[in-house]
């Protein structure tokens, strides 16, 4: 029975990540004026990124939690009687969000300058000095394009995880 | 005679870095493993040695056409997967599940190499870390030993913890539960083991 549970977990985030590369292919496409091959690398690379790290943080961490948390978190790990919902359900979406944000942004700057070959380059993207509003908004609009892409894609996750649910 | 004759024909080496020279090689230990020594431990070492060399026969085969799908040559996996035999015979007592969790890191390892040899060993630009392709090899591999540590762990949780098997036993009356709290990890970890021997 075991690997039948961890089998529907583990494709669950198969088409997860087939969903979130399909929208964010799309978008950084359609933003960034990438020709749709690179789009395509680019998403799948960031997604398998985020992917990896959170699971890495997530069942390294399991061990350190005390027993009620522990529970909570293998229940939204297997997906498993969420609808006894709880604040800890609700908080543990919201850290994976912001983690998996930030992975794919600073995995897109870093990948962005490996990939230009030229690491001058990491003191422009890490560093910024106040050269006033205009140029700040001009350099986070990477940021803004990706929150904008991997909110889309999370939610219709969301959505289709809690399709899942009501449907079972 | 002749038959036989052919059938070693077939394992004669074109040319020296052939996977049938390896073969032989692998043959030849065993069977002075088998004939030449009575100590039980340099067997042992003469045995593993053998199945070295066989490692590196099955990785030469692989890496030739019949064993390439869609331009990528399966050698990468074979190697590995032999390898991870050496390391669960090695292992098995301790920890029985580190050879399947090695297999994709190992096997991304060895693909890391295989680029590094189709580049002729110089560091071209952009280096083969920098390459989109293996960026996404590399990650996917990665994933998979995610998914293997997890689907180990579920298996852990549901041993150790009988009432996150679903639907079924909910419906039990409370009574059947009491006793199936968290067990403290040192606990936990001992019941593992008594279960594995």
């Amino acid at each position: 029975m075991p690997i039948v549970i961890a089998l529907r977990v583990i494709l669950l985030r198969v088409v997860r990540l087939l969903v979130s590369i399909t929208i964010e292919a799309w978008i950084f496409k359609k933003s960034f004026n990438l020709s749709p091959k690179l789009s395509v690398q680019y998403a799948l690379a960031l997604n398998l990124l985020a992917n990896a790290c959170e699971w890495v943080l997530f069942l390294n961490a399991e061990p350190f939690f005390p027993a009620e948390a522990r529970k909570e978190l293998i229940d939204y790990l297997l997906i498993e009687k969420i609808q006894e919902t709880s604040p800890s359900i609700f908080f543990l979406t919201l850290f994976n969000f912001t983690l998996s944000l930030l992975i794919k942004w600073i995995g897109f700057e870093g990948l962005k300058v490996l990939l230009s070959g030229d690491l001058s380059h990491v003191n422009k993207v890490f560093k910024r000095n106040s050269e006033g509003n205009l140029k700040i908004s001009e350099e986070y609009r990477d940021f803004r394009i990706i929150l904008i892409a991997h909110t889309l894609s999370y939610s219709l996750f969301l959505a289709l995880a809690f399709t899942l649910l009501i449907v079972e | 005679m002749n038959k036989l004759i052919q059938a070693f024909n077939v394992l004669k080496p074109a040319k020296p870095l052939d996977w049938r020279t390896f073969i032989l090689i692998s043959i030849i230990i065993f069977l002075a493993s088998i004939l030449g020594t009575t100590d039980q431990e340099i067997r042992n070492e003469l045995a593993l040695l053998s199945w070295l060399s066989l490692t590196v026969a099955i990785g030469f085969r692989t890496s030739q056409p019949p064993f390439i799908v869609g331009g990528i040559p399966l050698s990468p996996w074979t190697t590995s997967l032999f390898l991870c035999f050496i390391i669960y015979q090695k292992t098995a007592a301790t920890r029985p599940y580190f050879a399947l969790k090695a297999w994709p890191l190992i096997a991304a390892c060895f693909l890391f190499i295989l680029e590094l040899i189709r580049d002729q060993f110089k560091i071209q630009s952009p280096p083969p870390l920098v390459r989109f392709r293996f960026i996404i090899v590399w990650l996917i591999h990665i994933n998979i030993y995610c998914w293997i540590e997890f689907s180990l762990k579920v298996d852990n949780w549901l041993n150790n913890i009988p009432e996150k098997i679903p639907k079924q036993e909910i419906f039990q009356p409370d009574s059947a539960k009491i006793n199936q709290e968290f067990q403290s990890p040192a606990l936990r970890k001992s019941s593992n083991h008594a279960s594995l021997h």
